[in-house]
């Protein structure tokens, strides 16, 4: 996969093969946190800023660690503990150096260790055989495309809040057919650029 | 099931007061004890302070926010609140002070019915606010009880 | 070796980022020691940072109340915080209002301390300490009000005011919490603090109270409370008592006749039935002592035919108002009991000329 420009991963990452839409990963903290608009960005800028990071590290922990050692089975749970490390290590750092953004996320920072978009976008780098700069490319647009969905269904979750929903699908149900919706509406990008 | 305004649900609060009142009222007026009676006169006087305090909240700096849509369930406080606790003219001053607890739980029932919605925060702040000073209330209730004195 | 080679790796990398996480830890959450200003330089603190502020208070023998042991779920803790303490959390907008948040109360066991911080608190919160006690001895007063009578151990001595109260620990399934009870042994009486506790079933204070054997280990912090009895033996006490709020009158009148045995003072209490007395003999033993003091007992529930009863009937604001003159002299009340009784009482003394500053009773 070595002829794909990082440009075009990045594109790709946010339309077409948009983690929360095509994959459908990250859906736990996507229908959780997607009420109001301001939480769900903060969230997402979260996500960008750890999915963009992991990929990096876990990039070199697998290529320089498990590959020579020839112990490539046990990514998955190398890359888990990579990402709660760093998302230790990042709540530590804004706690201490930004109090404001650390009470604005609240709860939200630590809940990024159990969103799968992250653990997927490492294990897509695998699969892919991405180069490290189309990686990195993959991570931050993963991040930018899940973040771009979660806005996109708080707004529609904060106007939907009083039109008249049948009983049976308040909550969530309606929003899972909303983002089923939304996914279909993201195919219209399919043919814009392609990877995989 | 429909939606109507928050000033809406103050004024059926309101409302609920002035009943509490009515009903406390009423207990005074036909209980044989003494005790009850000093105490459901200062319940119902109580019950009107807070009655006019919710209606005035529409006016002052919650104008904004009385205009503000709420999904309702017409059961949130209805009749039903009153039915099946109707007390005997000698009850004693321990069972009116149970009851009382039980209707507060009523008006705390439709604040949190409120507060479940995904509202305005300054709503979310004015209910909050009023489910605090219910549970005061109840509390309040519970250790004029344990007090023993009526 | 095809099994130990994935086994130190993961443990290795494990390892690795458990200590490139202590580093971080110790670089990165590490904030030296904090002042704590108290009262505008009355007292400095030096703290470890990373604390909450009602622990680090605690810990430099500052007793906040607190009723729930710092979990946020009381609300008690209040304190003013001037400088230094972040913006308020979601855990405290539930117990302040509007205007305790512009003046900048928060709740002490949620502020944590992570730089210098300046704190208003009442001037009383620096004397207060906490205490180890053991139970001397206990008795029922009535069927179900307890008197319990606690020797201090560390520290040996309290230097307490009548109407002050204390907060007793008391064990629960969630941690111990603290209750609040006034004292009732009067202030010359500074090895012990006795307690009298109405059994409130389901109270988790009360039950601890009512179990309480002799020789049992306790701990309390206190004295707490605002009140200050006046200095001037002119100045004639009404004491007025309902249910079981009778402890801080019991105080009151033993340490107003240790220091002016000529003192003018009346105490009426109100109970249901004649099995609610308590203290009556001990009162009018005293009455007989001091002819200025004059004890009403007041009961509100008729008699059963077979009882014996010479006393008041009737509510106690009833007795307050036929006893005591309408006129101007220089008096002082203190109240004890549930709202509607006092708001009754008040309602009398002000028809006999007692101003508002002249009335103090127990916030409920």
């Amino acid at each position: 996969m070595g002829e794909i420009s990082p440009f075009v991963i990045l594109i790709a990452a946010i339309f077409t093969n948009n983690i929360l839409l095509a994959n459908f990963l990250g859906m736990c903290s996507f229908l959780a946190v997607s009420k109001e608009i301001p939480t769900a960005a903060g969230l997402g800028a979260a996500v960008i800023f750890v999915m963009t990071a992991t990929t990096a590290i876990n990039f070199g922990v697998y290529h320089h660690v498990l590959v020579p050692l020839g112990l490539v089975y046990l990514q998955f749970i190398v890359f888990i503990a990579v990402i709660a490390a760093f998302v230790q290590f990042v709540e530590m750092f804004v706690e201490r150096f930004s109090l404001h953004l650390y009470h604005s996320l609240g709860i939200f920072l630590p809940l990024i260790t159990v969103n799968c978009a992250i653990l997927g976008v490492s294990l897509f780098m695998i699969i892919r055989k991405y180069t490290f700069a189309q990686s990195v490319a993959f991570g931050f647009g993963g991040g930018v495309g899940w973040t771009l969905a979660i806005i996109l269904i708080a707004g529609l979750r904060q106007k939907m809040r009083y039109s008249d929903v049948p009983r049976p699908f308040r909550g969530v149900a309606i929003a899972m057919i909303i983002t089923g919706v939304m996914a279909m509406a993201f195919m219209g990008f399919a043919g814009m650029v392609r990877i995989q | 099931m429909g939606v109507i305004t928050v000033g809406e649900v103050l004024r059926r609060a309101s409302e609920f007061e002035c009943r509490l009142m009515n009903f406390y009222l009423d207990l005074a007026e036909h209980a044989t004890r003494e005790g009850v009676r000093l105490l459901t006169d200062y319940m119902a006087r109580h019950r009107q302070r807070l009655a006019e305090a919710l209606e005035r909240f529409p006016e002052q700096e919650y104008r904004r926010i009385s205009e503000l849509p709420i999904r309702y369930e017409p059961a949130s406080i209805d009749d039903s609140c009153f039915e099946e606790r109707e007390l005997p003219p000698d009850a004693t001053a321990a069972d009116v002070l149970d009851k009382a607890v039980e209707l507060d739980e009523c008006l705390v029932a439709l604040y949190r019915h409120v507060l479940q919605q995904e509202t305005d925060p300054a709503v979310r702040d004015l209910f909050e606010s009023l489910v605090r000073s219910e549970e005061k209330d109840e509390i309040r209730l519970k250790k004029i009880k344990a007090m023993n004195y009526f | 070796m095809v099994f130990l080679l994935p086994i130190l790796v993961f443990a290795g990398l494990l390892v690795g980022l458990t200590v490139a996480l202590s580093v971080a830890e110790r670089v990165l959450i590490n904030y030296g020691v904090c002042k704590i200003d108290i009262n505008r330089g009355d007292k400095i603190l030096e703290v470890d940072g990373g604390q909450t502020l009602l622990s680090a208070l605690n810990e430099s023998k500052v007793f906040i109340p607190s009723a729930c042991g710092g979990r946020g779920s009381c609300g008690h803790c209040k304190i003013t915080v001037r400088a230094g303490g972040g913006p308020v959390l979601p855990t405290e907008t539930p117990f302040l209002s509007r205007a305790q948040v512009r003046a900048g109360v928060r709740l002490a066991c949620q502020v944590k301390i992570r730089e210098d911080i300046e704190i208003t608190i009442p001037e009383d919160l620096l004397n207060v300490q906490m205490f180890t006690a053991e139970v001397a001895t206990t008795r029922l007063v009535t069927h179900d009000i307890v008197e319990v009578l606690l020797a201090l151990k560390e520290p040996a001595e309290i230097s307490q005011r009548p109407g002050q109260y204390v907060q007793l620990q008391a064990p629960s399934p969630e941690g111990p919490v603290y209750r609040a009870y006034s004292i009732s042994s009067p202030s010359y009486e500074k090895d012990t603090v006795e307690l009298i506790i109405r059994l409130v079933p389901g109270g988790i204070g009360s039950t601890y109270a009512h179990n309480l054997e002799v020789g049992d280990a306790t701990v309390l912090t206190g004295p707490y409370g605002e009140f200050r009895l006046s200095e001037d033996p002119d100045v004639e006490l009404v004491c007025v008592g309902g249910g079981c709020g009778m402890a801080p009158m019991k105080n009151i009148i033993y340490t107003v006749y240790e220091r002016w045995p000529d003192r003018k003072c009346w105490l009426f209490f109100g109970c249901r039935t004649t099995s609610d007395i308590f203290y009556l003999e001990e009162f009018q033993e005293l009455a007989r002592k001091h002819p200025n003091f004059r004890v009403v007992y007041a009961l509100s529930d008729p008699l059963s035919p077979e009882e014996r009863w010479d006393g008041e009937t009737g509510f106690v604001h009833l007795s307050v108002d036929k006893h005591i003159e309408p006129g101007g002299a220089k008096r002082s009340a203190f109240l004890c009991g549930p709202p509607p009784m006092i708001e009754a009482v008040m309602k009398v003394l002000a028809d006999k000329g007692f101003t508002p500053e002249d009335i103090f009773y127990d916030e409920f």
